[in-house]
């Protein structure tokens, strides 16, 4: 059995019910510590159907099972980030990580969730800032922090939806890098929603390619890991799958392009 | 060193002691050293300000007050005021001497039910605020009838509330509940139901329970509102206090303006005046004190 099966789910927001839904029939297992980034343009779908692992919102048709159990709503076996980077503000960052352990599934006595935040604040790289609220932090930073937070619940899921989309780009580089290899150490299942097709690349173990309502193919990723983003960009492989990626694109908008709508 | 003694404000300071102690009189006038005292400290607090924060306003607002005082000093003892209406500033400031105790004791027992009243509202105003602004059927039950009650001005009904009540103390404490609940609780739902969804949904997926939702998450997320909130509150609160003292007390600041009012004993009347203006002011300023505390997360 997969770690998480998405079986014939579909979902439309409740405000525009009798419009056509966001998500038809998405049909997707996911193994245990894979990574999957789901590809695709704007308004896919891809922020709902992150929604509805998180639990955050829950779909009237088909359902979403992890280990086997449905989905019902947010869970401690799950651990999201999100673009915005949501700390809490009147929390310091080491508090906001502590936030994160208290809500976790293990039970800690004080003196152990100090030394746990500390670690997770060492894992990303900022030691020096516990201390510092998250308005005094860059986005780089918040995001850093988010990142420990969500591993400090030590949920075998995370979720994330463009967690680096906000960040420049030459800090995006070191925050994918990091991530990947945290996830990979960790043995997480990771689930991270992108529409940039060279980060997909970069992380992925299985890229997930959206088109508006369902997935329009999946792409396995078979370059070994640690993958640095320098070295990868001028491989025969990475050319290979970034061509067909932009094409899975570009055939979309080709068809699309007699109608209003022009996507990516 | 020679901005912060040579000003319009430290001038007039000069002129004010020497109009004290040089400008003959005919009028009978009380020892001048409370008002001596008065003027020291407000030079004392004026040179201390100015020269912590340089700002040219400091010399402003010390040589508005220090010109008001000589003028009426100046005044007065040319004979041009009303005898009974205007008193001396001297016996102003000697009242505070002469009456300590009865002060004291005013200060004291308005305090206590200003304390009782205001701390008993922001609890359950915040508290109810955070259900029903969380709980959306709580808030379609409710904001109707809050919205009726709540625009009706305690003072209107502070008589009222005077004569039912058993004893003053409760009649009080009911008004001063009144005038800062509605607004709090007001409010903390505006601000729980408009809060950052962001923030909420960062919390909702740690998978928080209610209670930790309520106090740890939107609690301290509406905490600067709350306090920012307070000071506009506390006015209120010593509007109805003071109004409600008029009406029956029998100690507190009201009781002591309203006693000697009842006397025509002006001079009293306007140091009781005097000594309010100064406890809300250090009320306000003990409230900036607590937002600067409370909020550093905001002020970084
Ligand atoms: N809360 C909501 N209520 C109603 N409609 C919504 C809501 N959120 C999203 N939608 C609609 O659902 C569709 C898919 O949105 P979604 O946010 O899932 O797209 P996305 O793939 O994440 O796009 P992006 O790359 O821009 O983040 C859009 O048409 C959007 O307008
Ligand atoms: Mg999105």
């Amino acid at each position: 059995m997969s770690k998480i099966e998405i079986r014939h789910l579909s979902f439309g927001y409740e405000e525009n019910k009798n419009h056509t839904p966001i998500l038809k029939d998405i049909n997707l297992s996911i193994e245990e510590g894979e990574f999957i980034c789901i590809l695709g343009p704007s308004g896919c779908g891809k922020s709902t159907l992150l929604s509805l692992l998180e639990g955050l919102n829950v779909s009237s048709e088909g359902g979403i099972y992890i280990d086997g159990n449905e989905i019902k709503g947010p869970g401690t076996d799950r651990a999201v980030v999100f673009q915005h980077y949501s700390l809490f503000p009147w929390l310091s960052a080491k508090k906001n990580i502590i936030f994160g352990i208290k809500q976790g599934n293990k039970k800690y006595s004080k003196a152990q969730r100090d030394e746990l935040a500390d670690e997770y604040l060492k894992n990303v790289g900022l030691e020096e800032a516990g201390d510092k609220y998250p308005a005094q932090l860059s986005g780089g930073m918040q995001q850093r922090v988010a990142i420990a937070r969500a591993l400090a619940m030590e949920a075998d899921i995370l979720l994330m939806d463009e967690p680096f989309g906000a960040i420049d780009p030459k800090l995006r580089q070191e925050l994918q890098e990091l991530f990947s290899r945290l996830s990979k150490e960790k043995g997480k299942t990771v689930v991270f929603v992108t529409h940039d097709i060279d980060e997909a690349i970069l992380l992925a173990d299985r890229i997930v390619v959206m088109e508006p309502g369902r997935i329009r193919a999946e792409i396995p990723v078979t370059i070994p890991n640690p993958r640095k983003r320098d070295e990868l960009a001028g491989t025969e492989e990475f050319q290979k799958l970034h061509r067909k990626l932009i094409s899975l694109f570009y055939e979309r908008v080709a068809q699309e392009i007699g109608n209003e709508e022009v996507v990516l | 060193m020679k901005k912060l003694l040579l000003n319009r404000a430290n001038l007039v300071f000069i002129i004010d002691l020497l109009l004290i102690f040089f400008m003959p009189t005919s009028q009978d006038i009380d020892a001048p050293w409370a008002f001596v005292v008065v003027l020291i400290l407000a030079e004392t607090l004026f040179l201390v300000q100015y020269g912590r924060s340089g700002k040219k306003s400091a010399v402003d607002v010390a040589f508005i007050a220090f010109l008001f005082l000589g003028l009426w000093e100046a005044l007065k003892k040319l004979g041009l005021m009303h005898p009974v209406l205007v008193p001396p500033p001297e016996n102003v400031f000697n009242v505070f001497v002469t009456q300590r105790e009865l002060i004291l004791q005013g200060i004291g027992s308005s305090l206590l039910l200003l304390l009782y009243g205001v701390g008993i509202a922001l609890i359950l105003g915040v508290v109810f605020g955070l259900l029903v602004g969380w709980i959306p059927r709580l808030r379609e039950a409710v904001m109707p009838i809050a919205n009726v009650i709540s625009p009706i001005p305690p003072l209107v009904y502070t008589p009222y509330v005077v004569a039912v009540m058993p004893t003053f103390k409760l009649a009080s404490i009911f008004v001063i509940f009144s005038a800062v609940f509605w607004p709090t609780f007001q409010q903390m739902v505006g601000r729980v139901s408009s809060m950052d969804q962001k923030i909420i949904q960062s919390a909702k997926v740690m998978n928080v329970s209610t209670p930790t939702m309520l106090f740890k998450v939107i609690l301290p997320y509406c905490l600067p509102g709350i306090i920012t909130g307070l000071s506009g509150s506390m006015r209120a609160a010593f509007l109805c206090l003071t109004g409600a003292e008029l009406l029956g007390a029998s100690s507190g600041l009201g009781f002591f303006v309203k006693k000697f009012s009842d006397y025509a004993d002006y001079t009293k009347v306007i140091t009781g005046i005097i000594v309010m203006g100064i406890v809300v002011t250090v009320i306000e300023i003990s409230i900036k004190v607590l937002e600067k505390k409370c909020i550093k997360w905001k002020y970084n």
